[in-house]
């Protein structure tokens, strides 16, 4: 009896802390699974990561420098699929199209300083389970151009 | 019913239990009155809405190594005294110097200057306990930071790297005001610092500065994001004014270009340019001085 009650004394806890712990996950996750990505680059300092659940889609505007090499990595907690991502200018003109399975990351080398639109889209999952939220970070390393 | 279904379903009462008798203020919902919930809702809502939105300007470290790349020198009296750093209260002005001091933090390291960058990172980690941020700028980074020193990249990822948690860390917080006065700070000592370097007529230098017109922008939706709060209200006041001073800026659209190079990685290119005139950069030097030493005077 005393192990029942002590049993869903826990699970309680732990489905009541649940939802205050997806973000310091998120955080855990994109330092120990994403940052690793950027090896060889130097870190943007800003935190481009959120939860997200399927369907969501959300869009980041960036500047990078002329002179410079870039690498830009997409990273998805997998529970969410296959999250898309597109590059483009800011005149909409498609410049990279990858996924977070397959080809999560870009790397390029900027000839002029320019804005770039990074956006990105959770597939919506074809499932009676009630949706997942999950995290997304968008990684920007830099270095200098040899 | 198994006794496993049993236990997990009790438990799902309790926890929606726990989760809706409570209010942030320890009062239940049922209590409140309706026009404070709804608020309590809006702002959750508003909360949620800011945890979802990507906004990125590039870090004080790729001005700083332009600086290095033009065969400046370094010169610690340019910087921020660490010796401030007891001293700033309030939450905005402790913010703003941490931003501060992850800037000078990346020139310093940019210029292989490893003492003045343990130092500073020693400062920042100071003002950041002070601001209430633990278990992020650690002991054992500064641990880290001495054991590469001989690295200049080992420093620049350890500080960056740094910095990005501390936002992060924020962000999760429900302190994203907090993460976007750093940013600013940060921002703005990387400009005052090329600004300075700017006035020997370096074309490239005078470039970037007309380049940051692009992350003043960003940096200034992004806080129009929170819409009117305390904490940005002075900043935003602050970054418009500047705002002002880089719409005298001449932009000119062009195409973006796309090839690759000998070694088959993608060349990124543009027509697009933006430039200032002397006068325009003259009173973007003056205005990033006054607003520096606003924000970093006692």
């Amino acid at each position: 009896m005393n192990t029942r009650i002590l049993t869903t004394a826990l699970i309680s806890l732990a489905l009541y802390l649940l939802p205050l712990s997806s973000d310091a996950q998120c955080r855990a996750f994109t330092k120990n699974r994403c940052l690793p990505l950027l090896e060889g680059y130097v870190q943007n300092d800003n935190y481009n990561s959120a939860m997200l659940v399927p369907g969501d889609e959300a869009e980041l505007l960036l500047t990078f420098y002329g002179g410079k090499e870039y690498r830009l990595a997409l990273c998805a907690h997998p529970i969410l699929g296959k999250v898309e991502y597109e590059v483009t200018d800011t005149s909409g003109e498609t410049i990279y199209k990858g996924n977070s399975d397959s080809s999560n990351i870009f790397d390029f080398k900027m000839a002029n300083t320019q804005q770039l639109i990074v956006k990105l889209r959770v597939p919506v999952q074809q499932t009676t389970v009630s949706a997942h939220e999950g995290c997304v970070s968008v990684m920007v390393g830099s270095k200098e151009l040899k | 019913m198994t006794r496993s279904l049993r236990i997990i379903t009790a438990a799902a009462i309790v926890s929606v239990g726990l989760a809706s008798c409570e209010s942030p203020t320890g009062q239940s919902a049922q209590q409140q009155p309706p026009v404070k919930s709804q608020l309590d809702s809006a702002e959750n809502a508003r909360r949620m809405e800011l945890q979802k939105i990507f906004f990125s300007i590039p870090s004080p470290v790729e001005m700083a190594s332009l600086i290095k790349e033009k065969g400046y020198r370094f010169d610690a009296n340019m910087l921020n005294s660490t010796d401030n750093v007891t001293k700033y209260t309030g939450e905005v002005k402790q913010a703003v110097n941490l931003g501060i001091y992850g800037a000078d933090l990346s020139y310093a390291a940019i210029f292989d200057e490893k003492q003045v960058t343990m130092n500073y990172f020693a400062g920042a980690q100071k003002l950041a306990s002070n601001l209430g941020i633990e278990n992020v700028l650690t002991g054992e980074l500064i641990e880290s930071l001495e054991r590469n020193q001989e690295s200049r990249d080992s420093l620049l990822n350890i500080v960056s790297d740094a910095y990005a948690d501390l936002n992060g860390y924020l962000k999760e917080n429900d302190r994203a005001e907090i993460s976007a006065l750093v940013v600013a700070g940060g921002w703005i000592e990387a400009l005052y610092l090329s600004t300075i370097y700017a006035k020997d007529s370096n074309p490239d230098l005078i470039k970037r500065i007309a380049e940051q017109k692009y992350a003043l922008t960003n940096l200034l939706d992004y806080m129009d994001k929170f819409g009117d709060v305390e904490s940005l209200r002075e900043m935003k006041k602050d970054l418009q004014a500047l705002k002002e001073i880089y719409n005298k800026s001449e932009e000119n659209k062009g195409k973006t270009t796309q090839s690759k190079d000998e070694s088959g990685v993608v060349l990124i290119g543009t027509s697009t340019t933006i430039t200032i005139s002397d006068e325009t950069l003259k009173a973007i030097e003056t205005y990033v001085s006054e607003l520096r030493n606003k924000y970093t005077s006692l």
